[in-house]
């Protein structure tokens, strides 16, 4: 139904207005070359996301490999410990299989964690994103 | 703003006829088809709008329509001259809890004084922002807080409360884990309400921690500054006296 957007996102309650975890990380992914996906979040203004919280499968269940996670910012305090951060923005990069590789689009299921400065920390958060692909098609 | 007028007195004309709020109801619900159950219809503050409240699997979610239902309006309506966001308190109100309702005897309780403030938590022990305000609630006295171990951040965090329930000083055991980084150390395998715990709060759509309710029903999210909640907590508990 063309209604479905308006009850998917709840209006988040509490001081300041928390954003629903899938508009504070929105997600996006494309094809770089045929064989290779980039994974992006853009991170809204005051939330972040843990470097090792990240976790990518393939739903076809074909393994991807050499996932190319960037060096984040370090966050040190006595409540956080240390942990690797980023904000606004992040690119990860994977290779997938070569059958995954053939197949015109492949959906990955990509799971990620983070928090708000304004306090609170969000549940693992899984979303789903499809990627076309250029050299694809055969299937 | 005379155009505006004008746009709106034309939508009313068009109209069929002035509508009511179960008019609205029937058509929003045959838009909405099964994505949505409508809870309520009424008035809305401002602009000749009605207010759908619709419960979606992740709680209520507030729509304004005209009353042709023609033109919905997803957004917040602010009071302009008190600044007052109407929407975020309805939603409040909306997502509020019948506090007696809460499975209290599920909740690791510390009590400080005569406890006449009172607070529950459902809290993570690997949630930074859940120990910063816990320290920031110890500082508080003549309070209750009840703690919903809720262990959805890390998997790990699942053993940590269980352990913390079969401790034989719950309450101590808890606290000396938030406050003083002191792992519980009792076997996590007695009989423990922790999934029942996830379960509801995953009900109250509770996908952040700290998620926390006063005890005249509100929620709220975050590690607010301490003397925010000290506000609250003292509204909350003077209104029922």
């Amino acid at each position: 139904m063309a209604l479905a957007f308006v009850i998917a996102a709840p209006v988040a309650i509490g001081q300041g207005e928390l954003l629903d975890p899938d508009k504070a990380f929105r997600i996006s992914a494309r094809a770089l070359g045929g064989k290779s996906v980039e994974v992006e979040f853009k991170i809204a203004d005051g939330y972040y996301l843990y470097r090792n919280r990240f976790s990518f499968a393939t739903e076809s269940g074909e393994p991807l490999a050499e996932v190319e996670i960037p060096r984040g910012a370090l966050k040190e305090d006595a409540f956080f410990g240390k942990s690797e951060t980023f904000r606004h923005l992040v690119r990860i990069r994977m290779m997938l299989s070569p059958r995954d590789a053939a197949r015109g689009s492949v959906n990955l299921r990509v799971t990620s964690q983070g928090c708000a400065d304004i306090g609170v920390c969000y549940v693992p958060l899984e979303q789903l994103v499809r990627v076309r692909l250029p050299g694809g098609g055969s299937q | 703003m005379t155009r505006a007028i004008a746009t709106v007195i034309a939508l009313t004309l068009a109209a069929p006829a002035v509508a009511d709020e179960a008019a609205v109801r029937r058509m929003m619900q045959s838009k909405l088809g099964a994505e949505g159950r409508i809870e309520s219809v009424q008035r809305a503050p401002a602009g000749g709008l009605f207010e759908v409240v619709v419960r979606g699997a992740q709680g209520p979610r507030i729509l304004y329509v005209d009353e042709a239902a023609m033109f919905i309006v997803a957004g917040e309506i602010i009071d302009a001259r008190s600044g007052q966001n109407l929407t975020e308190e309805r939603m409040r109100r909306l997502n509020a809890v019948n506090w007696n309702s809460l499975p209290f005897e599920w909740a690791v309780t510390t009590t400080r004084g005569g406890g006449r403030r009172k607070i529950a938590v459902f809290s993570d022990p690997n949630c930074p922002y859940c120990k910063r305000f816990e320290k920031d609630l110890a500082k508080l006295d003549d309070i209750a807080v009840h703690i919903f171990l809720y262990p959805v951040i890390r998997p790990e965090s699942v053993t940590q409360t269980k352990s913390v329930w079969c401790s034989k000083d719950r309450a101590k055991t808890w606290n000396d884990l938030m406050l003083r980084d002191i792992q519980p150390t009792a076997a996590p395998d007695c009989d423990t309400p922790v999934e029942k715990l996830v379960e509801l709060g995953r009900r109250l759509g509770a996908n952040a921690t700290p998620t926390w309710f006063l005890e005249n029903g509100e929620r709220y999210s975050g590690a607010m500054p301490l003397e925010q909640v000290r506000a609250l907590l003292d509204a909350a508990a003077a209104k029922k006296r």
